[in-house]
């Protein structure tokens, strides 16, 4: 029912009214000659009567609109009420099973992935709470129900298995070149299960595929080859009984470009070109300086004095010191870029006064001095000749070159040199999104809507609200600077762990206070008023 | 005597021909004849018939005539009655025939026979306070100007026989003979006390205390507005639940009327509306015989 029937039914007030008038006109008139033996307890003046007879009238009223109230079944329109309609909803991933139920509900936020029951039980008392409890704070809320006044507990068993896409990454990739993405698919039935496979890159299908899961973990792959840029990957699997949520699994790809090279050395050095030539790199030897082109060039058995005064002015260059002094110093320099690069930290470079808040991650202090960078124990780090910045690192005696992270580093340092910084990243819910940025970042979330994260130091800002999974892409307020794909923790998926804590709900008493319930209620009481009045005024025990 | 029931007698609208008819119709229903009078003043002779006292004979005529006669005696008028008639507004009370009807017919009645044996009577028609008085005389022609008095007036007003009599006590010197008329319908105590000071004072007093049937049953149905007619207040209540209290308090009212004034010896008779004229009567001529 609506407003519509509502006003269709509110004529039916008139009902008690015209009642009202009639029961008045039948009431008989007698004059009598006293009053005297009239017991007074047991004589109204009609005043009383009138006010009474009023009073009754209203009740009936009442009693009647109340009814065509819950009748037509109208949302009770004050704030006061809406205490009745708060569904707490656990908004942890695993819950969107109930992702219908969800778009009426209120989602209780979780902070570090811990949603927030306690606080919002206690804001509201009365509602209904859904939650599959197996994130920290449930089992407190559990223990704790009695103290929260109108909330019963009524558990549900879990789904019987569920099928999840726990994991993917993949190799690093580069335009031209195929990479592979892996993932990890868990099937929790009992049962290999058949389903299709999805890959979509930025919402195009590069690939389809009818798979049987056996139980357990199924490590799988696609070879793919994509031009340079960066991919919204999402990977879907088809399963409608177990979880939802867990169907898709997002991440980023970014696809580089590969970069030019030029080793600059009187004789060509097998070892560093093969190094340099791995994916990373399209590498040139050359002895002439005059020839060197591309995005970086190698100088080999040259101190950097030797060659600052034959740099060209666009090319940056490393210097590849040989039995020179300062071997010992750029021996030790593998070792710190090891921390180095674990993260970016490029853009810091720019801008000195940051250099400070480095050391964590350097091991050592990073100093400004008249070469370009040094480590606090005075070894230099980057030096600065004209345009250049010259790195100068040992290439023979320490096998620089097959060093685990030196290649990766060196891209790094051309990418950041070259000012092609883009983020991306993947991450799982529980986490943050940290972005390293001279500028003010904003975050889109999935659902659109734009964020500000909050700044927590130089140039670092940290988001946590990652309630949706997808990718949320961090802007600079006119284009997208970065990707990070949010997906939810592997565990999440995990059928077994959360059988044992099942689903529960944890309802308050709603039917009391929803509108039809709550009308009905007072009715009765409309009712029980209504028939105490007519008895004090029509008869007289 | 069906005649004089207050029923029929309603049909007839001149109160003079009422009184009349009353009268008459009471005097016949008598087998004994009235007594007429308790002053002596010889009128004539009659023979004695069976049946007549013989203390009444007179014997020194029997000794002259060797026949019984009886003396006959013109009564003299030293009896002074006053009619005390409530005419206020619970008089006015009644279904068919009203409680001031009723007592109107039998006020016009009794001055009717009162000045048939030559008494001298008077009539106060009152509320709270005397509304009319016309003084006690024994003419004949009297009797129009007491049933035009009794004619003219209607129920108004609230009662106060209290004050009534405390109004009328100077007025009359003479030893008399009241008549009230009334539902009495104010503080037992009250009136009691103060009819108890007209004894005081030698009168007689005779008390009809005029009720209606329904008032008495109290035989009212169905929740209704009773309006009480000397104070217009108004109440609610549903008679079948107060009959009970109020019969028992009615009850107690009219035993404190009759508890109080048998010490005093006032005469109080309660009269309903629909017991016949004659009854009525009777209890005054009773009366009348106890004065002689």
């Amino acid at each position: 029912m609506s407003f519509s029937s509502f006003f269709l039914l509110l004529p039916l007030i008139a009902v008690p009214i015209i009642m009202h008038f009639i029961s008045r006109k039948q009431l008989k008139r007698t004059d009598f000659p006293t009053l005297l033996f009239f017991v007074k307890s047991e004589m109204r003046l009609v005043r009383w009567f009138r006010l009474k007879e009023l009073l009754l009238l209203i009740t009936r009223v009442f009693l009647l609109l109340l009814l065509i109230l819950a009748a037509a079944n109208l949302k009770i329109p004050f704030k006061f009420f809406d205490r009745a309609e708060v569904l707490i909803v656990d908004g942890s991933p695993s819950m969107e099973k109930f992702e219908m139920g969800r778009k009426n509900a209120f989602i209780v936020p979780t902070i570090s992935g811990i949603p927030r029951f306690s606080y919002y039980l206690k804001k509201h008392p009365v509602g209904v709470l859904i939650t599959d409890v197996q994130r920290n704070g449930f089992s407190e809320i559990i223990k704790k129900g009695g103290k929260f006044p109108g909330i019963r507990v009524k558990r549900e068993n879990f789904p019987a298995g569920n099928m999840g896409i726990v994991a993917a990454s993949s190799s690093p990739a580069f335009e031209g070149e195929e990479f592979v993405v892996n993932f990890k698919i868990l099937n929790e039935y009992k049962k290999n299960k058949k389903t299709i496979l999805l890959l979509k890159a930025s919402d195009r299908i590069i690939k389809e595929e009818n798979v049987i899961l056996k139980v357990g973990d199924n490590l799988m792959s696609f070879d793919i080859k994509l031009p340079k840029g960066i991919f919204a990957f999402s990977l879907e699997l088809e399963d409608k009984e177990g979880f939802l949520f867990d169907n898709k699994f997002y991440f980023v790809v970014n696809v580089h470009e590969k970069r030019n090279i030029y080793v600059l050395s009187d004789s060509f050095s097998a070892r560093l070109m093969a190094a340099l030539s791995h994916s990373y790199f399209r590498v040139k030897w050359g002895r002439e300086l005059a020839d060197v082109n591309g995005d970086f060039f190698f100088a080999c058995d040259m101190s950097e004095k030797d060659i600052s005064g034959l740099l060209q002015s666009t090319v940056p260059g490393i210097v590849c010191v040989q039995g020179k002094t300062n071997t010992l110093i750029s021996n030790k320099i593998s070792n710190k870029i090891s921390t180095v690069i674990e993260r970016s930290v490029f853009d810091k470079l720019l801008c000195p006064e940051g250099l400070s808040e480095i050391p964590v991650r350097y091991n050592c202090l990073i100093t400004e001095g008249t070469e370009f960078l040094y480590f606090e124990n005075g070894d230099p780090f980057l030096n600065r000749i004209k345009n250049h910045l010259i790195l100068p690192i040992s290439l023979e005696k320490n096998d620089l070159s097959l060093h685990p992270v030196f290649i990766p580093f060196l891209f790094g340092l051309i990418n950041f040199l070259s000012d092609e910084m883009i983020h991306s990243s993947n991450i799982r819910m529980d986490e943050e999104i940290i972005i390293e940025s001279s500028f003010k970042p904003g975050i889109i979330a999935p659902e659109g809507i734009t964020y500000e994260p909050t700044r927590v130091g130089q140039n670092i800002y940290v988001f946590t609200e990652t309630k949706e999974c997808g990718f949320y892409k961090i802007t600079d307020g006119k284009t997208v600077k970065g990707l990070v794909a949010v997906n939810t923790h592997p565990t999440e998926s995990k059928i077994e762990s959360l059988s044992e804590e099942e689903i529960i709900f944890v309802f308050g008493k709603q039917n009391l206070f929803n509108g039809v319930n709550f009308f009905l209620v007072i009715a009765f009481l409309c009712f029980v008023l209504s028939v105490f009045l007519e008895r004090k005024i029509f008869r007289i025990k | 005597m069906e005649l004089l029931n207050p029923e029929v007698l309603e049909k007839i609208r001149t109160l003079n021909l009422r009184a009349k008819i009353i009268v008459k119709g009471f005097l016949t229903g008598l087998h004994e004849s009235p007594y007429h009078g308790f002053s002596l003043e010889f009128k004539q002779h009659r023979p004695y018939y069976q049946g007549d006292p013989i203390n009444r004979i007179n014997w020194k005529l029997y000794a002259r005539t060797e026949r019984f006669y009886l003396k006959k005696y013109r009564a003299e008028t030293n009896l002074s009655a006053f009619l005390l008639l409530d005419k206020s507004n619970s008089m006015n009370f009644g279904k068919e025939i009203s409680k001031f009807y009723y007592a109107r017919t039998l006020a016009a009645s009794l001055a009717y026979l009162l000045l048939q044996q030559n008494d001298s009577v008077g009539l106060v028609l009152f509320d709270s306070e005397i509304e009319s008085f016309i003084p006690a005389r024994s003419q004949t022609n009297h009797l129009k100007h007491l049933l035009g008095a009794l004619s003219r007036n209607e129920p108004s007003g609230k009662t106060s026989i209290s004050n009534v009599i405390f109004q009328l006590l100077p007025l009359i010197k003479k030893r008399s003979l009241f008549i009230l008329f009334s539902d009495l319908l104010e503080e037992p105590e009250k009136v009691i006390k103060n009819i108890n000071v007209m004894k005081a004072k030698k009168h007689e007093i005779i008390v009809f205390h005029i009720l209606d049937r329904e008032e008495l049953d109290f035989s009212f149905r169905g929740e209704s507005m009773f309006k009480d007619m000397e104070d217009s207040k108004t109440v609610q209540v549903d008679p079948e639940n107060l009959r009970g209290i109020y019969r028992s308090k009615l009850d107690r009212f009219l035993s404190t009327y009759r508890n109080g004034f048998a010490p005093s010896r006032v005469d109080y008779f309660q009269v309903v509306t629909d017991v016949p004229y004659d009854r009525v009567l009777t209890e005054y001529l009773e009366k009348r015989k106890r004065l002689s």
